[in-house]
């Protein structure tokens, strides 16, 4: 009996194994190898010297896209929304319904989760106007200390619209961390690229910390109780310095996504010759 | 006896049960889209036009089929944001230039691929960037 047992052990194993191994051997390796990021080209740029106080100013690499931590359970809402979002990951590009699929805006916080290849920061009085390398898109963040708006997206008639890229407010603690505070993101921009939903209910906070001259890093917290069961800090995310202090021009063009879906994504996902 | 035939059975039902365990290992690879389990090269392929442009760039080019006649390609790779990480340029190929295309092909089989990379008459390789079917890159 222990043989016969120990046989089937060992063929149970031997099919894991086999399962994983033929994967691997059937999968020729993607060319990871290169940096597919300035970020990552950049590689250590070193401190710069030390930061300045309560400056943020400058133009600065983050990675394509940040590494996220995983969601908390979601609400039946955020269930609801999550189960009709068809992913660029999951499904071929024809049938996708990523609203970044036909050049809607990134939104925000998505901006800051993903096509983050560059961000900007410039300070005037009154506000701080954070500038996105992708689609050029900007967003300002008002120092002046007024309160953030109530009741975005209500049914009253002075309710504040939503907006793709919120309503934030931003304050200095000590003279190194910038903390924004971000509500009434329009529901239409989905939360990350897995799909994730939020809510116009949404409020973010992103608490930026300037390490030195040439190092940048945010933690980013969600808390969307229409949305997830709990807040949740969804990614800690680094950016550097960026020596020739400019950006590269990256738009997501109508056009150029028409030609796309004519030559590629339609064949691709349908057949078409 | 009964003690021997339980044993057996548990074990027989392991049997059947790891194998459909097994699968899903499988069914969450690679891109919806294409074949990626396997590498197509086409070599001495004509260029035809070079999309420099998001969401991904494109490769268009004229392969001889087996009965030697034209057939029209497209191929994909990542955006010029991506792809410029790994040498591309747009100008690194232009009309009339020959050179080999490894791609993934479409699941339709329809002339439609991912590039894997393509070899310049130089020698000159040009890899893709990473996949967009990667979760966490989603294109671009």
């Amino acid at each position: 009996m222990r043989n016969l047992l120990k046989t089937c052990f060992l063929f149970l194993a031997g099919t894991l194994l086999l399962s994983s191994g033929a994967l691997a051997q059937d999968s020729p390796k993607p060319n990871y190898g290169g940096p597919e990021d300035l970020y990552q080209k950049l590689g250590d740029v070193g401190d710069g010297g030390a930061a300045p106080r309560r400056d943020l100013t400058g133009f600065w690499a983050g990675m394509v896209a940040q590494k996220l931590n995983p969601v908390p359970a979601m609400t039946p809402w955020g269930l609801a929304q999550f189960r009709e979002h068809k992913t660029n990951a999951e499904y071929p590009v024809a049938e996708s319904n990523d609203p970044i699929k036909g050049c809607d805006p990134l939104g925000f916080p998505r901006s800051m989760l993903f096509m983050t290849r560059g961000i900007a920061f410039t300070q005037m009085p009154g506000r701080v106007i954070e500038m996105f390398q992708f689609n050029r898109a900007w967003r300002e963040i008002w120092t002046d200390g007024r309160e953030l708006p109530k009741n975005v997206g209500g049914n009253t008639p002075d309710a504040p619209d939503p907006r793709w890229y919120g309503y934030s407010v931003g304050h200095w603690e000590g003279d190194y961390t910038f903390v924004v505070d971000t509500v009434g993101s329009d529901e239409r921009s989905w939360l990350d690229n897995a799909g994730h939903p939020h809510s116009v209910e949404l409020r973010v906070q992103e608490r930026f910390t300037r390490l030195n001259h040439n190092n940048l890093e945010v933690t980013i917290s969600i808390d969307d109780p229409k949305a997830y069961t709990k807040p949740f800090v969804i990614t800690k995310a680094n950016f550097k310095w960026i020596p020739r202090q400019d950006f590269e021009e990256q738009f997501c063009v109508p056009s150029e996504e028409a030609e796309y879906q004519k030559l590629i994504g339609e064949p691709a996902a349908h057949g078409a010759k | 006896m009964p003690q021997l035939k339980s044993k057996l059975f548990i074990s027989l039902a392991l049997i059947g049960v790891l194998p459909a365990l097994s699968i899903p290992l499988s069914a969450h690879h690679g891109s919806t889209s294409y074949k990626t389990d396997r590498v197509v090269v086409l070599e001495h392929v004509t260029v035809t036009k070079f999309v420099w442009a998001n969401p991904h760039t494109m490769l268009l080019f004229d392969a001889k089929d087996d009965k030697g006649e034209i057939a029209h390609w497209a191929g994909e790779a990542g955006s010029p944001a991506a792809v410029r990480q790994f040498g591309w340029n747009k100008n690194s190929v232009l009309p009339g230039d020959v050179v080999t295309v490894h791609l993934y092909l479409s699941k339709f089989e329809n002339n439609v691929g991912r590039l894997e990379k393509i070899v310049l008459a130089d020698g000159t390789t040009l890899n893709d960037s990473p996949r967009g079917d990667r979760g966490d890159a989603s294109r671009y």
